[in-house]
């Protein structure tokens, strides 16, 4: 992780990062619902950053910006889960991530810790969930007292509806 | 697959390559020794090393050309057309059980017993009349590309690519110093120099230097590129995987983009320690830039390697003679940039080969030798490479065109009727479009120049046809040298920076309310008027829907516009600053924004700041000018618009009052203004406008009419030094190009006659006579007593009643004395007559006698010997600039440049003033 | 380890050879031609040559005949390769100064031979 990362990597025992039963996640929580991110999908973590404004980009596309010496494309997460926006005083964390070499920054209210969790405990998509995280979540992990959603990244990423627009 | 068939594959593959191209050349030079030994030499490599992999079926159709080969090498046999025909047929087949080798990693069942009975007659010197024009062999699969082995392995000079690392100190010696032999992974030291795992690439390269090692292993290796003749001479080369040159490109295109930001920073430090050693960063990392962009750099000739023996086949199955130049081969380009010229340039040859050259009973019917020529010439020219295919055949078949664009309802007849040929030729390369009758397997599918230009447009270049009936036609392209760094201009809009590829910028211009060029607007469409021609004007800030910075408001003060060009359509950008221009490095963009047309890429600047580079043919498609420019002339054609196109001249239509639409001649008007009525005063009874500091007259067309209070009123500026005068009109309509037929009618004062534009019945206005409506002594006052100088005596010759009605006041106006005659045998009268003229200027084409006619016929002893004498013409290329000058002309102007004309004639009587 | 020399104008043929002769424990190095032969040659003198005749640049022979002449050229076993067709060259090659020659397609078996002849093995 950068210098950029605020924060810590919590390893339990020194255990390795993925180990028999378990995974670690990166959390964030975007419009008050607690998500996660398989560490190894993690480039990096950011604070406020300087974007670039894309003009005849979709709204979910914040900009771009230079993340040592490599274009990122930033990416609203809340628009592109049809939230409303992030209010401008809040400034907001980054989580970048890597998809088919291409680097992304998703744009989210904040980061949280680095949690391992059992496979064990892995679930899939209830019934129940709310149906704007449905379309890109993997599954779902239940922890004292909140549901953490598990981001798929590709889906998340998956613009060409959009593209089309 | 096997490594040892894959390593075969490639080696034979490149082995009949050279093959091809050196039996043509055989079959051109049957007296070579050195060619009949090499190429003796290759297929008995060939048939050799079948023997090594156990593949009988392609040894036997080896051997047998083998044995034909001795017998040319012995001299037992005479090299002919019809015996080398057999060999490239077996060689032919060879490349077909190749790739059926490839697909299978089997030879295919059955023999060639025909082919090698051929053979073995040939041999024996019995070969049958019959073969000799052999049925056109099955096109044989393209020959393996060696995806299989090494995908494109590079052959890179040992020389270059040690010079690229060596300009990089590396970390400690041991960069540098060969590795042992171990270090090469067990199989290929041949094929792949280093194979690291992508990933590891950028840390392993460093430790490992098998480059020297590989050399040693190798014995150094000999340049064996395609035209084996150098290999006397040999540069050292080594095989490299393609991917870790591609790695290395990006490493640099990074190292060179730091290198930028710490410059950057540097220039805002006043001292620093830093300041020499960034320096000498700076320049070994240009140096290394250099090197390995060189890496990436092929002789164009690798991409003409299979075009002897194409064109070669072609004339044997059409029956024509073909000779095939190639110049330039070694002019090098991107690797990438060759992958993609590959096939366009091979349709190209086979167009010319096929419709262009004509049957040698043809050519010596139309006075041309047997043998067609067909010349490849690649130049390097200022960042660019330019690449000619030309050939002499009986150019581009206009009507054949004509015929097919109709058919293909791409045009209309009205349309063609107003195009020139070169226009018209264009139309090949619209989709879809052949006008072969036959489709043969040749070319003639329709599929082939549409393809060409986009291919070649897609990688920033442009295709250009010119073509002569009878005579030949000839093909350009002109594309970038590379791909990966580029220069770029920065231009600002908006607030927001964006960065535009300097090839595709023609020239800057300053648009401002002080300067020579002011944003107009034609029926809300901005245009510029740049020399003698219209320019369409594109908004970047409405195009990418930017909003006003915050806390500015968008002030007129200043645009610049940059000149753009896209393919044959010239226009201009509107931007708000311009920066410099810097070199940077195109990255793609994601693939979510791939969609939008009017980016081509986006980078990073020094600053570290991301911008977007934009696409000036996005922009172009945007507009939705792509039409209009697709079928505009070329650029050559534009610039000599003005002047070439048999007196058509830019007229303004507009409406005032009832009636006919009204004209006049563009160059005539200084402005298009739009005047608020209500800052109209009236001064002497006049209505009079404050304009630019002085007060400006306006005058009707119809001296009935009735200026109104308030709102905006049109008006055409006329302007003369610092005296201007605003013609009142309702409605500015157009501008158009037309030629000019004024019926003379002398109806009204202010009309100079009609004539039919742009397909109506228009009136042309007589600017003189509302110019002296507002100065009654525009023209000069004839009463003027106070004259001390002798006014210049000007005669005007010029057949047309129109020009010497527009030029008479023009002349005037300067304070000539004008007499003006209809030809030049009344001019010759004049003379006669004892008449003198300070300067004479004179139209040049003239029914009668011609204006270099009458130049000669003064200048051969006349009493107007030494009068200077201009010539006035529609046509100014140099050709007719030296013949003017060889009549005896002392100088040359353009019709419609009254400025020009102004001038000279000033330049001229100044200087026979000087001279007396 | 003994050291061999494989002068040949193919890879091919270079690689199947290099793989033969490291099975025989030699340590191989290889040339495509007679000139890269000499330079090769001039770094360090072989133990054994396996010898192309057909080949650009400088040809089989014209090497042997150099090679010879060299100080040290007279140590390198040299086995050079022949096709049916070369039949008429045996006798020059022998006389130039080649110790045994051997037929294309040869394979493990047949080098190991020759090469015992020679000495080598």
């Amino acid at each position: 992780m950068s210098p950029n990362a605020k924060v810590p990597a919590k390893k339990t025992r020194g255990e390795e990062v993925v180990s028999g039963g378990n995974q670690d996640y990166v959390t964030m929580t975007i419009a008050d619902q607690l998500f996660g991110i398989p560490v190894l999908q993690v480039q990096d973590v950011l604070g406020h950053q300087k974007i670039t404004r894309i003009p005849l980009a979709p709204p979910e596309v914040a900009g771009s910006l230079n993340l040592r010496g490599r274009i990122v494309t930033a990416i609203d997460v809340r628009l592109r889960l049809n939230l409303p926006g992030r209010l401008r005083n809040k400034p907001g964390m980054s989580i970048v991530v890597d998809l088919r070499g291409e680097l992304y920054s998703l744009m989210v209210d904040s980061v949280g810790e680095v949690l391992s969790l059992s496979n064990d405990d892995f679930e899939r998509n209830p019934a129940t969930l709310d149906p704007r995280w449905r379309e890109v979540s993997t599954g779902i992990y239940r922890l004292n007292g909140q549901l953490m959603v598990v981001l798929d990244v590709p889906r998340l990423l998956n613009f060409t509806t959009m593209e089309a627009a | 697959m096997d490594d040892l068939l894959s390593e075969f594959l490639t080696e034979t593959n490149e082995n009949l390559s050279v093959l091809d191209v050196e039996l043509v050349r055989l079959e051109q030079n049957p007296n070579n020794p050195e060619l009949l030994s090499n190429i003796f030499r290759l297929v008995h490599t060939i048939k050799g090393t079948c023997g090594f992999l156990g593949l009988p079926r392609l040894e036997k159709v080896a051997h047998a050309s083998e044995n034909v080969l001795g017998k040319f090498r012995d001299g037992e046999l005479t090299i002919n057309p019809e015996a080398v025909s057999l060999i490239l047929q077996a060689l032919d087949a060879i490349k077909g059980l190749l790739a059926v080798l490839e697909a299978t990693e089997a030879e295919p069942p059955g023999d060639d017993l025909p082919l090698i009975e051929r053979l073995n007659a040939c041999a024996e010197g019995k070969l049958a009349a019959a073969s000799a024009a052999p049925p056109p062999p099955p096109p044989p699969p393209e020959p393996v590309a060696p995806a299989v082995a090494a995908a494109d392995a590079d052959r890179v000079s040992l020389e270059e690519l040690e010079a690229a690392w060596n300009a990089a100190p590396g970390p400690s010696g041991t960069a540098l110093t060969p590795v042992a032999a171990e270090s090469a992974p067990a199989d290929d030291p041949a094929q792949d120099l280093v194979v690291p795992e992508p990933e590891t690439a950028p840390a392993a390269a460093p430790s490992r230097m098998p480059v020297p090692a590989a050399a040693q292993a190798n014995g150094g290796g000999d340049d064996v590129r395609d035209q084996p003749k150098e290999s006397a001479v040999a540069a050292q080369t080594i095989r490299v995987n393609v991917d870790l040159l591609e790695n290395l490109m990006t490493m640099v295109s990074e190292l060179v983009l730091t290198r930028n930001q710490l410059l950057q920073i540097l220039r805002s430090q006043k001292e620093s320690e830093f300041a020499a050693p960034l320096q000498r960063l700076n320049h070994v990392t240009s140096e290394l830039q250099e090197g390995v962009m060189k890496t990436r750099m092929q002789p164009i000739g690798n991409a003409w390697a299979k075009l002897p023996r194409l064109v070669r086949d072609l004339a044997h199955e059409l029956g024509k003679k073909i000779d095939l130049q190639m110049l330039g081969a070694d002019t090098e380009l991107d690797r990438q940039v060759l992958e993609l010229i590959k096939d366009p340039l091979t349709h190209m040859v086979r167009n010319s080969a096929d419709h262009g050259l004509e049957t040698p009973a043809e050519r010596l019917k139309a006075g041309k030798s047997e043998t067609g020529r067909v010349t490849l010439n690649a130049y390097h020219e200022g960042g660019h490479i330019i690449i000619e295919i030309q050939d002499d055949g009986k150019g581009l078949a206009i009507d054949k065109i004509k015929a097919k664009a109709l058919q293909n309802g791409i045009t209309t007849e009205a349309e063609l009727a107003a195009m020139s040929d070169q226009q018209i030729i264009q139309f090949i390369m619209k989709p879809g479009f052949s006008t072969a009758t036959k489709v043969t397997s040749v070319s003639g599918r329709g599929v082939g120049m549409d393809v060409v230009k986009t291919n070649i447009e897609k990688i920033g270049g442009t295709v250009e046809i010119k073509s002569q009936q009878g005579r030949g036609s000839t093909f350009v392209i002109k594309i970038p040298l590379t791909l990966a760094i580029v220069s770029a201009l920065i231009v600002e809009c908006a607030g927001e920076r964006f960065a535009i590829p300097q090839i595709s910028v023609v020239e800057l211009v300053r648009a401002a309310a002080d300067s020579e060029h002011t944003i107009e607007r034609l029926k809300g469409t901005p245009v510029l008027r740049l020399r003698n021609r219209l320019l369409p004007l594109v908004s970047l800030q409405e195009l990418l829907r930017l909003e006003d910075e915050e806390g500015k408001t968008k002030t007129d003060d200043e645009t610049f516009i940059v000149v753009t060009q896209v393919g044959t359509y010239t226009f201009g950008i509107m931007v708000d600053r311009v920066f410099d221009t810097e070199e940077i490095v195109v990255k793609p963009v994601a693939p979510i924004l791939r969609h939008i047309e009017m980016f081509s890429g986006n980078t990073i600047l020094g600053d570290g700041s991301v911008i977007m580079i934009l696409d000036p043919n996005g922009i172009a498609s945007a507009t939705g000018e792509m039409a209009m420019g697709s079928e505009a002339v070329t650029k050559e054609a534009m610039a000599v618009q003005a002047s070439r196109n048999e007196d058509k001249m830019a007229l303004l239509l507009f409406r005032a009052g009832a009636g006919a639409p009204k004209a006049v001649p563009l160059s005539l008007v200084a402005r298009l203004e739009d005047v608020d009525l209500t800052a109209v005063e009236m001064s002497n009874g006049l209505p009079v406008v404050q304009y630019r500091g002085k007060l400006m007259p306006l005058v009707p067309i119809d001296p009935a009419f009735i200026l109104g209070n308030e709102g905006r009123q049109p008006v055409l500026v006329f302007a003369d030094g610092d005296r201007s005068m605003g013609l009142i009109v309702d409605e500015i309509v157009d501008i158009v190009e037309e030629k000019l037929v004024v019926q003379l009618t002398a109806e009204r004062p202010g009309l100079m006659g009609s004539a039919i534009i742009a397909g109506k019945a228009t009136e042309v206005i007589d600017a003189g006579f509302f110019l002296t409506q507002a100065y009654k002594d525009w023209f000069g006052s004839s009463s003027d007593a106070f004259e001390e100088e002798k006014t210049q005596r000007v005669l005007l010759v010029d057949d047309s009643p129109f020009f010497r009605n527009l030029l008479t006041p023009l002349l005037s106006v300067a304070g000539y004395d004008v007499t003006a005659v209809e030809n030049a045998t009344d001019a010759l009268a004049l003379c006669e007559a004892g008449e003198t003229f300070d300067v004479i200027v004179s139209d040049i084409e003239m029914p009668g006698m011609s204006g270099f006619d009458f130049a000669q016929a003064i200048r051969r002893g006349s009493r107007w010997q030494d009068v200077p004498l201009v010539a006035l013409s529609s046509h100014a290329t140099p050709r007719d600039l030296d013949r003017g000058r060889q009549a005896g002309f002392t100088d040359y102007v353009a019709k419609f440049d009254r400025d020009a004309l102004l001038y000279t004639l000033q330049q001229t009587l100044s200087e026979q003033k000087g001279a007396a | 380890m003994k050291s061999c020399l494989v002068v040949d104008d193919s890879r091919v043929v270079r690689k199947v050879a290099r793989k033969i002769l490291e099975e025989l424990q030699f340590v191989c190095t290889e040339a495509e031609d007679g000139k890269q032969a000499m330079e090769a040659c001039a770094r360090q003198m072989p133990d054994a040559i396996l010898l192309d005749w057909n080949m650009p640049v400088m040809t089989g022979i014209e090497f042997l005949r150099r090679l010879r002449k060299m100080a040290g050229g007279d140590q390198p076993k040299v086995v050079f390769c022949t096709t049916e067709n070369d039949l008429a060259h045996i006798q020059e090659a022998l006389s130039a100064g080649a110790n045994e020659y051997i037929m294309k397609p040869f394979d493990s078996d047949i080098i190991q031979t020759k090469f015992e002849q020679v000495g080598l093995l």
